[in-house]
């Protein structure tokens, strides 16, 4: 199901969380929702799933208007960060709940849930008895028993260990794909939005400053913010104006366009950061691939871009 | 060092006790003398029918006060915690809490002087008795159970009665199947509490209580005027084995 969010506004005492924001989420999109901690993400998806009311604005699921509905009757499903699984009860009547609830349990659907999520077996077990990577599969699990149309996952992945992350993330892609579900995922994780997802909407001061596919969002922000929070692009006032200029776009050398002296080298494992300053006092970052000698801190050097690399910022 | 203060203070707080204890299974008449080992002063325990039928009455009120305790304390716990954003619930919040802090001599004056004026105007309750003092330790009680109940429901957070409601839950289905089992060690810890202070209380069981129903701590207390008695120690060595249980039930349930 589509999900449309008309002019959101929440404020939390002098705290403003959402200021109009508005959002367009066709249906069986994988939307990330990416911000920094604070930038109105969670409190948005809270809205969505109608725990929190809005302090004006429309939520619309399916074309249907949801704003006033309590949560119970909404047609969407939340995974919870912290994955909010009952303690007290087993995996089997965790996942079971909801379809208790909607009278549709059946023993055989549950395990096909378990089955979905590889945690066929494991009915009895509680969830304290289970491992982070687990319960996230429960509450995943859990989440997705009564097929919503639209899924909200409030940073699904946060909770798991770097291992784990980039697997459970592909999973995460596979099962959207698989059950044709609107997801919308919050996260802080640059990467793992434009690994997963179909539409990256970028939340700045409780607005989505751009809204777009993984590859525009990064070749093309739109706003200075946008830039800096993808890829930590390099910022540049050229006469046409603020410009954004990715360091993977800047070519250190013996010949170049620019002269600039080394700041500080670091080593990132696939490439080496390099961090120059120019002459008039520019900080700019380029990356060389790490089979490349890096110049040493202190040493002048020529840097060179080709001016299509070099993406025009409105603020 | 830190093992000599942690002694000293464990000996102030248990001395006197065991002291009472040791003398419980003394021999002489006086209660501070010993006479040898004996089981007489609980064997007289046992044929002092008023002493039994004020130690059952304890029990009963006890029981009962705790049990309805539990019951308003809990709503009052439940209702503080999760609908905690009506105008004056501050002001509620610290009323709720007050009977703690309250002197228990102000709480019984003021019991008594509502059963009273309650009579007159209604007609119930008939005099003051078992059912008053029952009321007055309920009130007290519950005061208490709120305040653990309030803790437990704050301390657990919103999250699991949201993701409950997000699955479709009503609220009375919230409460059953997610609220109240999550609560439930909370409250029998309460009515664990709430049996204890109504076990051992004196003073508002004297402001409330009438001639029919003399509860055991009453009875022990009117007694001490006569001079202590090494049967006294019998009973309240047993009243400390009642409420260590209790209180040792309670401190688990809690964690």
């Amino acid at each position: 199901m589509s999900l449309r969010v008309e002019a959101l506004r929440k404020n939390f005492g002098a705290a403003r969380a959402l200021d109009g924001l508005s959002l367009e989420v066709p249906a069986g999109t994988f939307l990330a929702v990416l911000g920094a901690s604070g930038s109105g993400k969670s409190t948005l998806l809270r809205i969505i799933a109608g725990f929190e009311p809005a302090d004006a604005g429309r939520i619309l699921i399916g074309g249907e208007d949801v704003t006033g509905l309590p949560p119970q009757r909404r047609p969407c499903a939340m995974m919870f960060q912290s994955y909010a699984l009952f303690p007290h009860l087993s995996v089997h009547e965790n996942i079971a709940y909801g379809l208790r609830r909607a009278g549709t349990y059946s023993a055989a659907r549950v395990s096909d849930l378990l089955a979905l999520v590889g945690l066929s077996g494991l009915d009895a077990r509680r969830p304290a008895q289970l491992s982070g990577g687990q319960q996230q599969r429960v509450a995943l699990a859990r989440a997705l028993a009564r097929k919503p149309p639209l899924l909200l996952l409030d940073e699904p992945l946060a909770a798991l260990d770097a291992g784990l992350r980039a697997a459970t993330g592909a999973e995460l892609r596979r099962l959207q794909r698989e059950t044709q579900t609107t997801f919308v995922m919050v996260t802080h994780d640059q990467q793992e939005a434009l690994a997963l997802a179909d539409q990256v909407a970028v939340l700045h001061e409780g607005r989505v400053a751009q809204c777009a596919s993984p590859q525009e969002v990064y070749a093309r922000p739109a706003t200075r913010f946008v830039a800096e929070f993808l890829g930590a692009a390099n910022i540049i006032n050229t006469p046409a104006g603020l410009c954004a200029l990715r360091p993977e776009h800047i070519r250190v050398g013996p010949t170049g366009t620019v002269p600039a002296t080394v700041q500080h080298i670091a080593f990132r494992g696939e490439t080496w950061v390099i961090a120059c300053r120019t002459a008039d006092g520019t900080a700019l970052r380029s990356v060389l691939s790490a089979q490349s000698a890096p110049p040493a801190p202190g040493v002048a050097v020529m840097l060179s871009w080709d001016a299509a690399a070099l993406v025009p910022l409105c603020a | 060092m830190t093992r000599a203060v942690l002694a000293l203070g464990l000996v102030f707080l248990w001395a006197p006790v065991a002291l009472m204890a040791v003398f419980a299974f003394s021999d002489a008449r006086q209660p501070f003398v010993w006479g040898g080992f004996s089981w007489r002063w609980f064997a007289a325990l046992a044929d002092n029918p008023r002493m039994q039928e004020a130690a059952l009455l304890s029990l009963g009120i006890a029981a009962g006060a705790a049990t309805l305790a539990v019951l308003a304390g809990g709503a009052l716990g439940w209702v503080l915690a999760r609908h905690g954003a009506f105008r004056g619930r501050m002001v509620f919040g610290a009323l709720a809490a007050a009977p703690l802090v309250l002197p228990e001599v102000v709480t019984g004056l003021s019991l008594l002087l509502l059963f009273v004026a309650l009579e007159r105007a209604t007609g119930w309750p008939e005099g003051r008795g078992v059912l008053t003092i029952l009321l007055a330790h309920a009130s007290l009680g519950a005061a208490y159970v709120a305040v653990v109940v309030q803790a437990r429901l704050a301390g657990l957070g919103r999250m699991l009665e949201d993701a409950a409601a997000d699955l479709g839950a009503a609220p009375a289905t919230i409460l059953r199947t997610i609220t109240l089992p999550l609560i439930a060690p909370s409250l029998l810890a309460g009515w664990g509490l709430a049996f204890m202070l109504s076990l051992d209380d004196v003073v508002l069981a004297s402001f409330t209580g009438g001639p029919g129903a003399t509860t055991l701590p009453v009875l022990l207390f009117s007694q001490m005027r006569m001079g202590p008695t090494p049967e006294a120690n019998a009973l309240a060595l047993i009243l400390l084995l009642i409420a260590a249980l209790v209180g040792a039930v309670a401190l688990l349930l809690r964690r």
